[in-house]
């Protein structure tokens, strides 16, 4: 299975007029695995998975499914089915009818297709309501039933163009888990476009961030969250504060970089930089702590405290260290509640050398994910 | 719908809301229709009018077989249009919707169609009798093209000329609301059907025409009785030659015959009222509009 619905992306670009959408996408997408797209509005990632579909053509480049050049393939014939993001259920169509679509282009026989839309429906758990129209249905259940019409045809590659984003949250984060386990059992590949990153890290084996119709990082969950390629990656990823400065010394790939608000940082850099180069790099959120003055050598910041907020786990605290981007630091809430902080109060933080990551990607755009 | 709406309170301004336009529906349209169907069973010599029951007025409708004629060619008249109409106003709205996209010159595009209508049914119809008479444009375009070398008759004064002014003045009302319900059809569901592989003439089939079946409903109701409650084009357009229904009528009331105009009248209702009700059985407006 896993060969035959391998996705290469090459050189692939979509063009209208001047701007573009899409620009040289270079990407695998392993058969059968689950692949997260992400990005803001307009960085792309629907554009790309509307030409898998095969509803956009390339302005130029390839793209193969399973080893084949299905480029300038018509939809239908190219192995693809696409879930809509408001699910584009046909509303004169009873639930089988709408499953059953798919096996009706196909020229399958009425029975036949009716009883195997019923089969489909049971496995989506919704055959008690299969005579019904989709207006008649919950949020939850025409997606599910959307789920079922694009599963019908029996697809090497499913499309989902941000399935979840029509869904209040608690229905969103059961979706999700079925979602995944419904991958597992058909070992299809799904491709999953999204722009909420908790949605991505939780469902995918591989995340694919996107702007302005680049590919900034493709790589496990795990890689892309802890070891982003660039700043915006890793703001838009979240997680992670974003520090700049500038190489004071260096020593065998290990530097100590000086941040414009006075903090001196370990930061491992490896071959290729001299003193003077100005560098960014993070560290994660949640492995720093609240210290005293004494202790502060490096990698580690002062500030005032502009916000708390308290996360149930831990409480988040935004600190003003006299950068342009305001410092968190998610503090566990026991030794937050040891010593309480209030709103203005000057805190200390401090964190260990290995927890700072160098960014070697230049986009340093704000990559604010949509709240929306 | 709000729970308030179910309260006695609620029921009773629902009732006072729909009570201008039920007593304008009353005395505009219900008083006269029980006047008519009263006088339709009333007695008349020619002068004065008496009022006692008979069933005359209808057996003489029914009986004549001039007047029954005029009523199987109204309903042949109204059948053509519609067909003809349906068709045209399908395309129109087809290629509004599917290949303009662009709203602004949808709107303007549909307010073009409208321009026929900034003047008179009058000058509208008189205004084709040059173009097809016998020595009219078109007569003389194709003979100058040595397509035909006598003028053609049929083009004016005949069932065609008439069918062409139904066809003319009419299909606008049926191209508004196709389009109205064409325009209400997500574009994500065609891309879905697109998705699965369907070809267009199956997007059409399967997806489109049924969407649509509302608007065509509606659009058939207008054309219909539009067509049969005509006697202004076909008089001019037939040149006198063919009538309608109403034409018939319009003879009785001159020769005074009231009760006699007053039982096709009725008939007309009837028969108009039973093609309606056809439509509706094709398609659950109701059901279809509450979607």
């Amino acid at each position: 299975m896993s060969e035959q619905s391998r996705i290469d992306i090459q050189n692939v670009t979509k063009a209208y007029g001047a701007t573009r959408a899409v620009n040289e996408v270079n990407l695998r997408i392993e058969g059968g695995s689950y692949c997260c797209m992400i990005g803001p509005s307009g960085c792309g990632k629907t554009t790309l998975l509307r030409m898998i579909a095969g509803h956009e053509e390339p302005s130029s480049g390839k793209i193969l499914i399973g080893g084949d050049d299905v480029t300038t393939k018509g939809t239908g014939s190219r192995g693809t089915a696409l879930m809509f993001q408001n699910y584009a259920l046909f509303p004169h169509l009873s639930l089988t009818d709408n499953v059953a679509f798919g096996l009706k282009v196909k020229g399958v026989a009425k029975e036949v297709r009716r009883e195997k839309a019923r089969e489909m429906l049971d496995r989506v758990q919704l055959l008690h309501l299969a005579d019904r129209v989709p207006s008649e249905l919950s949020g939850g259940q025409q997606q599910r039933v959307a789920l079922a019409r694009a599963l019908i045809t029996n697809p090497k590659v499913l499309l989902l163009d941000e399935p979840l984003s029509a869904l209040d949250e608690f229905l969103r984060l059961k979706m999700r888990v079925e979602l995944k386990r419904l991958q597992n059992e058909l070992g299809i590949t799904f491709i999953h476009v999204t722009h909420t990153q908790p949605e991505a890290i939780a469902l995918a084996d591989q995340v694919v961030v996107m702007d302005h119709g680049i590919v900034e990082q493709a790589a496990s969950p795990n890689e892309v969250y802890n070891r982003p390629h660039s700043p915006y990656v890793a703001r838009f990823m979240g997680g992670q504060n974003v520090l700049s400065g500038k190489i004071e010394s260096l020593s065998s790939g290990a530097a100590v970089v000086m941040t414009p608000n006075g903090f001196r940082h370990d930061l491992k850099v490896g071959l290729g930089f001299s003193i003077g180069d100005l560098v960014n790099f993070v560290v994660r959120r949640d492995h720093i702590h609240l210290t005293d003055v004494a202790d502060l050598r490096r990698n580690c910041a002062t500030g005032r405290v502009i916000n708390v907020e308290y996360q149930g786990t831990f409480v988040k605290l935004a600190i003003d260290t006299g950068s342009r981007e305001e410092f968190i630091a998610y503090i566990n809430d026991q030794a937050y509640f040891a010593t309480p902080k209030a709103v203005g109060d000057v805190v200390n933080v401090k964190w260990g050398p290995a927890l700072n990551h160098l960014l070697l990607g230049t986009n340093n755009s704000t990559g604010n994910p949509s709240e929306d | 719908m709000s729970s308030r709406s179910n309260s006695a309170g609620g029921r009773f301004s629902s009732y006072l809301q729909v009570a201008p336009m039920a007593l304008l529906m009353f005395t505009l349209v219900g008083i006269p229709l029980v006047i008519v169907v009263l006088l339709s069973f009333w007695q008349t010599d020619g002068i004065t009018i008496y009022r006692e029951f008979t069933w005359s007025n209808y057996a003489s409708v029914l009986n004549s077989p001039v007047t029954l004629a005029l009523f199987i060619k109204t309903i042949k008249f109204a059948l053509i249009t519609l067909i003809i109409t349906t068709i045209i106003g399908f395309t129109c709205s087809y290629f509004l919707v599917f290949y303009v996209r662009n709203l602004k010159l949808q709107i303007g595009l549909l307010l073009v169609c409208t321009i026929p209508f900034w003047t008179s049914d009058v000058i509208r119809m008189v205004s084709w009798i040059p173009f097809l008479g016998r020595e009219g444009i078109f007569n003389s375009i194709l003979m100058r093209l040595g397509l035909i070398s006598h003028p053609l008759s049929v083009l004016l004064y005949s069932d065609f000329s008439v069918v062409l002014a139904y066809v003319y003045l009419f299909t606008l009302f049926m191209i508004v609301p196709i389009f109205n319900s064409m325009s209400k059809i997500n574009p994500n569901i065609i891309e879905a059907a697109r998705d699965a592989g369907a070809s267009k003439w199956m997007i059409l089939t399967n997806l489109i025409v049924p969407l649509c079946k509302t608007g065509i409903a509606l659009g058939s109701i207008f054309v219909v009785t539009l067509v049969m409650g005509d006697f202004f084009v076909v008089n001019v357009m037939s040149g006198g030659q063919s009538a309608s229904v109403v034409s018939a009528m319009k003879n009785n009331i001159d020769q005074l015959y009231y009760p006699q105009a007053a039982a096709m009248a009725i008939l007309l209702v009837v028969l108009v009222l039973l093609l309606v009700t056809a439509i509706l059985r094709v398609v659950d407006i109701r059901r279809e509009l509450a979607r």
